[in-house]
């Protein structure tokens, strides 16, 4: 009877140390100075870069918790990444090509819900004045433009409107300098259209 | 709208962005998944799947309720159509995990990722007439027993409510791919 009932908690008992073994790893990896290291330069990264990082989720998200996935997906591309983020280009633009990206796809098939959605649906909003209104419009009316524009277009827009430069956005977007420059002027006179004929 | 009203605006939208993060900060889910990363999984288990489907498929020729020669152009038929499934998942799962955020530019992610989803719905138009063969082959083998066209009907009904839904949703989805 006995020679039946020893391999199983030798068994046991070796499956127990081995998940304590990796238990211990992953507890000195979490503890390790490098990591600390990354999830400080991590968090100073993506406390300094927030609104960049919410802005391009909001121009390519349809909803809520579409915004709220694409930022979680563009926060976990930022923290996989940035170890092998080199420093050979600016790190804003490195910010902007991993979020758009992550952003381009995340989309899938929703082209059936709203193409965007309005700020209301992302928080609970203080207004203080009157004038807010008029500016309010302005931001809904420029965003539905953004939204209804093609992906790498949207990415350009945004980039020129952050006032980067059009090498930062020739690189980023991978077109050159040139086409970056007829691409805005050309961008810029169709949503002035847009507005004109009220297309949107 | 001037290039300066569009400005101010962008930035109106910083500063109510700053607001809304602020109040509403999510923390990093270090265990999630992202949604390219999902997608490629699910082209990989669905290749998987098709795979052994592709193996189990010849089980057909055991079947008593096939005459002789049916059962063999039956699990031929299976065979094919998932074989084809598989082969098409797997190089949908190839070319999904060759996209990397961090190092391609925009238009490569953007091509990418719009060729690939095009290829998606062109594979599901070319495997529903494959899938309607199949089934029409099946139940031809069974040789019209009642019970069974009941049955099939039955499913007919049921596939074409949800099929129609999804063929909706599909032509939306390649008309706005069309666009981008």
């Amino acid at each position: 009877m006995n020679v039946t009932a020893t391999p199983l908690p030798f068994a046991l008992q070796l499956i127990r140390r081995m998940i304590c073994n990796a238990a211990l790893m992953i507890s000195d990896y979490c503890r390790s100075p490098e990591r600390v290291c990354a999830e400080q330069r991590f968090n100073t990264i993506v406390n300094e870069h927030a609104r960049l990082i919410s802005k391009v989720c909001y121009c390519y998200a349809v909803s809520r918790q579409d915004f709220d996935d694409m930022r979680q997906d563009c926060l976990i591309n930022i923290w996989r990444g940035l170890e092998s983020f080199d420093g050979r280009s600016r790190l804003s633009s490195w910010l902007y090509r991993v979020c758009i990206n992550t952003c381009i796809t995340s989309w899938r098939g929703k082209s059936r819900r709203p193409q965007c959605f309005s700020f209301d649906e992302l928080g609970e909003m203080p207004t203080d004045s009157s004038d807010d209104d008029s500016r309010s419009d302005n931001v809904e009316l420029l965003h539905s433009l953004i939204s209804s524009l093609p992906y790498v277009d949207r990415a350009i827009i945004m980039m020129w409107l952050d006032e980067c430069p059009y090498d930062e956005i020739a690189e980023v977007t991978g077109l050159s300098k040139s086409n970056v420059a007829v691409k805005i002027h050309r961008l810029k006179n169709r949503m002035a259209e847009s507005i004109r004929n009220n297309n949107i | 709208m001037t290039d300066n009203e569009m400005r101010r605006a962008w930035n109106d939208t910083d500063s109510r962005l700053k607001e809304i993060e602020t109040h509403n900060r999510t923390p990093l889910d270090s265990g999630r998944r992202t949604a390219l990363a999902n997608l490629a999984q699910r082209y990989l288990k669905f290749s998987r799947l098709s795979l052994i489907m592709t193996l189990c498929s010849p089980c057909y020729m055991l079947s008593s309720v096939f005459t002789d020669d049916w059962r063999y152009i039956a699990a031929l038929c299976f065979s094919i159509y998932f074989a084809v499934a598989g082969v098409m998942d797997y190089w949908l799962y190839r070319g999904v995990s060759s996209i990397d955020v961090g190092s391609m530019t925009v238009s490569e992610v953007a091509r990418k990722s719009i060729f690939y989803r095009r290829r998606h719905l062109q594979f599901i138009a070319v495997l529903i007439p494959m899938a309607v063969i199949a089934i029409g082959i099946t139940a031809y083998a069974f040789g019209f027993d009642r019970g069974i066209i009941a049955c099939m009907a039955c499913g007919a009904i049921v596939g074409m409510a949800i099929g129609s839904r999804q063929l909706i949703a599909f032509m939306d989805d390649y008309r706005t791919l069309r666009r981008l």
